[in-house]
């Protein structure tokens, strides 16, 4: 029986051996495109590699195996920088703005200087201050008022109590029956 | 007349009108904060999803919009703002202590209701051209991204702003006795009709 398990893999892991080559650069696409999503929508800090490990078919364990931290992975990307400079592309460079946190894509460009000659990647993308202003300050505000005033609310009945013009008199009358 | 003898306040009609309107905002506005805030999210529960949320929210608001044009024509001439509910608003604080005796002759409405009114309407017409503006995938293609962000913004600020002032509706309900039955039964006593809408009485025993 323990003969049994143990000899199974054998077959099964050299049959397998050529695509694993294939296998191997699948899964560093697949990771690629998750990480670049991550880094993207969270920044250089606020990624975190648990979570592209979840988002991919992969383990935290195989991404550092490929890619090694998130700052070897910039790190890669400044290795074909200076690869394209030796080639001639003097201003070839890292597209990741950080008006906008990041891209959904970190770009390496032959010409970092002129985003715009790439179907029109803005030069310096920044957040609009309405977005800002909608997303920053305003929504934790509101909610605070919302609820400030239904407390308010709470607390004057609790100290006013209650206007009952149909209960004026027996309310009165109370206190001289006791 | 017998102070507990019942006036007609609000007509079958109106009293639907009213609720209908009040069962829109209260969707809208569930709906539309499970969209503002992260932190409550889970209120999209309620409406089967995070998707069905942003799909119905919308059309919720229409119909919203729709039964709050035909209240705002009913209450309209009601609401015009005269000399004496500037006295009333100067004296707030006799107001909210129940104190009643020492404010001017109310009539259909005080002062404090015909401002919510007012402020009710300006909140609308914004959430609805706004809503208009950014409602994907049919009409926020037509404009300015520019005009589109403004509009989230002035949409999200109307928003606030109306449902602060529906909380303190729903207070000022709860805290003057009798309110909630005039909008559900349609009735007021006349010691109620005394007390906060003197003016009103008047007018209407001598009609």
């Amino acid at each position: 029986m323990n003969q049994l398990v143990q000899s199974r893999p054998e077959p099964a892991a050299t049959a397998k051996a050529p695509p694993r080559t294939y296998d191997a650069e699948r899964s560093m696409a697949d990771i690629l495109q998750v990480a670049t999503a991550e880094f993207a929508d969270k920044g250089l800090s606020g990624a975190r590699i648990d979570e592209i490990a979840a988002a991919t078919q992969t383990s935290k364990r195989m991404i550092y195996y490929h890619f090694g931290s998130k700052e070897d992975m910039i790190e890669q990307a400044g290795e074909r920088i200076v690869d394209l400079k030796e080639r001639g592309y003097q201003n070839a460079g890292l597209y990741d703005p950080q008006g906008v946190g990041g891209t959904h894509v970190m770009y390496v460009l032959k010409h970092a200087d002129k985003p715009q000659i790439y179907h029109g990647l803005p030069a310096d993308p920044h957040i609009s201050p309405m977005v800002g202003l909608w997303k920053g300050a305003l929504k934790p505000l509101a909610l605070l008022a919302m609820g400030v005033t239904a407390l308010a609310g709470f607390f004057h009945y609790v100290k006013v109590g209650p206007n009952d013009a149909d209960a004026d008199d027996e309310s009165a009358e109370t206190p001289a029956k006791h | 007349m017998n102070p507990k003898t019942q006036v007609e306040r609000y007509s079958d009609s109106e009293r639907v009108n009213h609720w209908i309107v009040a069962i829109a905002f209260i969707l809208a506005g569930l709906s539309g904060l499970a969209m503002f805030h992260p932190a409550l999210f889970w209120l999209s529960n309620l409406f089967g999803g995070g998707p069905w949320t942003r799909i119905l929210h919308p059309f919720i608001g229409v119909v919203m919009f729709a039964a709050f044009v035909s209240l705002m024509v009913r209450f309209w001439g009601h609401n015009k703002i005269e000399p004496r509910d500037l006295q009333w608003l100067k004296q707030w604080r006799d107001v909210v202590s129940n104190r009643e005796d020492r404010l001017p002759e109310v009539g259909r409405y005080n002062a404090g209701q015909k401002l919510l009114f007012w402020l009710t309407v300006i909140c609308m017409i914004t959430l609805v051209v706004t809503g208009v503006l950014f409602w994907r995938p049919w009409f926020a293609g037509y404009f300015p991204v520019a005009l589109v962000r403004l509009a989230t913004l002035l949409h999200s600020a109307a928003a606030t702003v109306l449902i602060i002032g529906i909380i303190v509706h729903i207070y000022a309900a709860i805290w003057i006795k009798g309110s909630i039955r005039a909008m559900m039964r349609g009735t007021v006593s006349v010691k109620w009709a005394e007390k906060h809408h003197m003016a009103w009485l008047r007018e209407k025993i001598n009609k």
